[in-house]
C-alpha cells in the first residue's frame, strides 16, 4: 500500500473504530482504541477482535497485530515486541486478561519503553535489559538519571499513572465557505456574512446529529493575508447564535489589514450532540460542571485565547520554576482528573511564595562576610535592610535538563516590613530576587 | 421624627445645641443604614476571625467586591486577601484569579492552604481584558471570588465591578496600591493592611503581624483597627505545625479603635 493511500486507510479505520470508542489516537503507525468505559458498546473482547480483523482485512491492512491491554503502553509493547522474530505473513491478536499485562510484559525488552535510543542505551549500559530489570533500581534513582518523562512511562505501562492520549482529530466534514459580494472591512457587514455561513454550518451538524468542539473561522483579505481563529467549547454544539456569540468575542481583538473578500467556516472537532460530556473535575466529592461555569469558561477563551484560561498542576520538580504546570481549561474537556494530580509537588516543609518572578532579578547587597546572609539589599532603587532572615534551603537539580541549578534559598523579612523569598547561586555566590511573600 | 429633632437652617425656633443635632441626625441616619444591612445570616465570613471582629455585621456580604490597600506587595495584603477570596468559595464555587503579570505562584497557594481544584488562573494580554474578564466572571454565580491585583480602577468600571458582584452574588477582592485611597471607590469595604514588627517570638518563627485597618463598612463611621497574625505553619508555636503546609491559623494581639 502506498503511503498516501495507506494514511488514509489508517483514518478511514480510526473513523470506523469510532463506533466502539470515543477516544481513538493515531501515533505512526498504531492506533489506540481506549475501551474503558464502553462495555455497553463492546460487550465482548474476543468479539471485537474478529469484528476488528475483519474490517481491517476489507480496508487492505493485512497482516494486523491487535492487542488488548489494561494500558495503551502495554499494548504497544506487546504488539511491537512480543515476537520480533516472526516474519510471516500473518494477523494476530492477544488479549491479556485484566490485572495481567505487567506479568506478560515485564520480559519484554526495555525498548518497549518509548523514551528515545539515548534512553535505551542508557538502561543497558546500566544492566537492565528488560522491564523487569527495571525495578531493580529505585525510580528515585531513575528520575535522577533519565528525568521525569522515564518515570512517567514506566508508571504509565504498569497503570500506576493514567496516559493521555491525544485524540484522533478526523478531516473536517463540515466546512463553509462564502465569497463575499463586495471586499469589505465594516464590522456589521461581516457579522451578517458571518451569520449565514454559521447558520449553514449548523444545518449540516444538525443533519448529522453531530456537535461542534472547536471551531475554526478564517478571513481571506484582499491582499491575500488571512486572519484565522479558533473557538471551543465544553459541550457538542450545534448553535449558529452560540458559535457567533464567542466569535464576536474573539474578533474584537481582530485588526484587520485589509478589506475581506471571503470566510470559511471549519470544525476541526465534532461529536454527536447526544453525547454527554463528563465532568471537568474529579467526582471526587468536587461540583459538577455547571452550565453557567461552562459558559464562563468558554466565553473567557474566546475573547482572551484558550491558552490564557488555566488549570495549574502541581510537579514534582525541587526546582521552583518547574513546579507548576499548566494546562488550557478548555484542553481538559472530557478528561477527569483525580484531585491527587493537582497536588503532586515534591514533600518540603519550606514556604512557598505566593508571587515568583518570570525571571529572578540581581540583587545587589551588602554582607557582614563574603559567604554570609547580606543584612541589606538593594531593592527598587532602595537600600534596605534585612530584619530578619530564615533558611537555608539548598535546591540542587535539574543537570538531566543541561540547566542544573544550585541555590541556598532564604526568606527574608525588611525593614519596611516586606518578605522576600531570594537565594544565592552557589556557582556564581551572587544573589537574586526570586519571589515575594504576599 | 419629631420637630423638636430636626435643624433649621434659619437657626428659628428650635436652635437646639449643635451637637445635639448632629447626634440626632447621626442617629437616624444609622437607624435607616442598619435596615439596608444584610441581615446576619447573610452574607459570608472573611475566613479571618480578627477582620470579621471588626466589621459591623462580623461579615461581608457577597454580591460586592472589597479592596485592600497596602504601599508594597510582600507587607501580607495579599495573603490576607487571598484568604478571604479562597474562604468565600465555599459551597463548591471556584475561586478565579486574574493575573496578568503571571506571577502567582501556585505552590505559594497550596502552601496558604488553597485547593487548587477549584482554582481558575486567567492570564489577560491588557488591563481592558482583565476589566472584561473580571466582570463576565463577577457576573457568574458558580464563581465564589474573583482575586486580582490591580494597579487603576476608574469609578466607571468599579460601578461596572459592583453591578456585575451583584448579578451575580460574587465577591471580587482587590489588591490595590496606597495611591487607591486618593480615588473614588464602588467598594463596599476598604482594609489597609500595614506590617508590624514581631519582637516576642522565637527566631525559628516565620510569624508576621499585620495591623488591619477597616477604612470603610456599611454601617461604619470610624476606622476601626485590630492586628492579624499570619502563621507560619511549620512553627511550632502554631497550633496548625504538624508538617508540611496547610492553612495558617490567625489570633488577634488587640482590638484598637482609631
Amino acid at each position: 500500500m502506498e503511503h498516501q493511500e495507506r494514511t488514509t486507510a489508517l483514518a478511514s479505520l480510526a473513523e470506523y473504530g469510532l463506533r466502539y470508542t470515543p477516544h481513538v489516537s493515531l501515533a505512526g503507525d498504531s492506533l489506540f482504541f481506549d475501551l474503558t468505559e464502553v462495555g455497553h458498546l463492546v460487550r465482548e473482547e474476543l468479539s471485537f477482535v474478529l469484528s476488528l480483523l475483519q474490517e481491517c482485512h476489507a480496508r487492505g491492512f493485512f497482516p494486523v497485530w491487535i492487542a488488548i491491554a489494561d494500558t495503551p503502553q502495554a499494548a504497544w509493547a506487546i504488539v511491537h515486541l512480543a515476537f520480533p522474530e516472526l516474519d510471516v505473513p500473518l494477523s494476530r491478536a492477544w488479549i491479556v486478561p485484566p490485572g495481567k499485562s505487567w506479568q506478560w510484559v515485564k520480559s519484554l525488552p526495555v525498548e518497549a519503553l518509548q523514551i528515545g535510543e539515548e534512553g535505551h542505551r542508557i538502561c543497558h549500559e546500566l544492566g537492565c535489559h528488560r522491564l523487569e530489570d527495571v525495578e531493580r533500581i529505585p525510580l528515585s534513582e531513575w528520575r535522577d538519571r533519565l528525568g521525569e518523562e522515564f518515570v512517567v512511562k514506566f508508571q504509565q505501562l504498569r497503570g500506576e499513572r493514567e496516559e493521555i492520549l491525544p485524540p484522533y482529530q478526523p478531516q473536517p466534514r463540515f466546512e463553509e465557505h462564502v465569497w463575499l459580494d463586495h471586499p469589505t472591512s465594516v464590522r456589521d457587514i461581516l457579522d451578517v456574512y458571518l451569520f449565514g455561513v454559521l447558520q449553514k454550518l449548523e444545518d449540516g451538524l444538525l443533519r448529522e446529529n453531530q456537535g461542534a468542539l472547536e471551531l475554526s473561522i478564517e478571513l481571506q483579505c484582499e491582499d491575500n493575508s488571512q486572519f484565522s481563529f479558533n473557538v471551543g467549547f465544553f459541550q457538542p454544539t450545534a448553535s449558529a447564535a452560540r458559535f457567533s456569540t464567542l466569535l464576536q468575542l474573539r474578533m474584537e481583538n481582530i485588526r484587520l489589514s485589509a478589506s475581506v473578500v471571503a470566510i470559511r467556516a471549519i470544525v476541526l472537532c465534532a461529536a454527536p450532540l447526544e453525547r454527554k460530556q463528563p465532568y471537568l473535575f474529579s467526582e471526587d466529592g468536587l461540583p459538577p460542571q455547571s452550565q453557567d461555569w461552562e459558559d464562563l469558561l468558554e466565553r473567557l477563551a474566546a475573547r482572551l485565547g484558550r491558552e490564557r484560561v488555566c488549570r495549574a498542576f502541581l510537579e514534582a520538580d525541587h526546582a521552583p520554576e518547574s513546579a507548576t504546570r499548566w494546562e488550557s481549561c478548555l484542553g481538559l474537556r472530557g478528561k477527569r482528573r483525580r484531585i491527587e494530580e493537582y497536588s503532586k509537588g515534591p514533600e518540603t516543609s519550606h514556604p512557598r511564595p505566593l508571587f515568583l518572578f518570570n525571571r529572578p532579578i540581581t540583587l545587589e547587597t551588602v554582607a557582614g562576610i563574603p559567604s554570609g546572609v547580606p543584612y541589606c539589599v538593594h531593592y527598587r532603587g532602595q537600600a534596605l535592610v534585612i530584619t530578619r532572615c530564615w533558611g537555608p534551603e539548598r535546591i540542587e537539580t535539574g543537570w538531566w535538563r543541561g540547566q542544573p541549578i544550585a541555590r541556598d534559598y532564604y526568606r527574608v523579612e525588611l525593614d519596611n516590613g516586606q518578605h522576600l523569598w531570594i537565594y544565592r547561586c552557589l556557582d556564581t555566590g551572587r544573589w537574586f530576587l526570586h519571589g515575594v511573600f504576599g | 421624627m419629631s420637630s423638636s429633632d430636626v435643624f433649621t437652617p434659619s437657626g428659628g425656633a428650635f436652635s437646639a445645641p449643635r451637637d445635639e443635632v448632629i447626634d440626632s441626625l447621626r442617629r437616624q441616619i444609622e437607624a435607616i443604614s442598619a435596615q439596608r444591612l444584610p441581615h446576619r445570616s447573610e452574607g459570608i465570613s472573611t475566613g479571618i476571625p480578627e477582620v470579621d471582629a471588626l466589621l459591623p455585621q462580623r461579615k461581608v456580604s457577597r454580591g460586592c467586591f472589597v479592596e485592600w490597600v497596602v504601599e508594597r506587595e510582600g507587607m501580607g495584603a495579599e495573603t490576607l486577601s487571598m484568604k478571604m477570596a479562597w474562604h468565600a468559595t465555599t459551597g463548591n464555587r471556584f475561586l478565579v484569579i486574574v493575573d496578568s503579570s503571571r506571577t502567582i505562584y501556585p505552590p505559594g497557594l497550596a502552601y496558604l492552604g488553597v485547593a487548587l481544584e477549584r482554582v481558575v488562573f486567567l492570564h489577560p494580554a491588557s488591563e481592558q481584558d482583565a476589566f472584561w474578564a473580571i466582570i463576565q466572571i463577577l457576573r457568574c454565580s458558580a464563581v465564589g471570588a474573583v482575586w486580582a491585583r490591580l494597579a487603576r480602577l476608574d469609578t466607571k468600571t468599579g460601578r461596572r465591578f459592583q453591578l456585575a458582584a451583584e448579578q451575580g452574588q460574587t465577591l471580587g477582592v482587590f489588591v490595590r496600591p496606597l495611591q487607591a485611597l486618593q480615588e473614588i471607590s464602588w467598594a463596599e469595604m476598604r482594609f489597609l493592611a500595614e506590617p508590624q514588627p514581631l519582637h516576642f517570638v522565637g527566631e525559628s518563627s516565620q510569624r508576621r503581624r499585620v495591623k488591619v485597618t477597616v477604612l470603610r463598612a456599611k454601617g461604619q463611621w470610624e476606622q476601626i483597627s485590630g492586628e492579624v497574625e499570619i502563621d507560619d505553619p511549620a512553627d511550632p508555636l502554631s497550633q496548625n505545625s504538624e508538617g508540611p503546609v496547610r492553612v495558617g491559623g490567625h489570633r488577634a494581639v488587640g482590638v484598637l479603635r482609631a
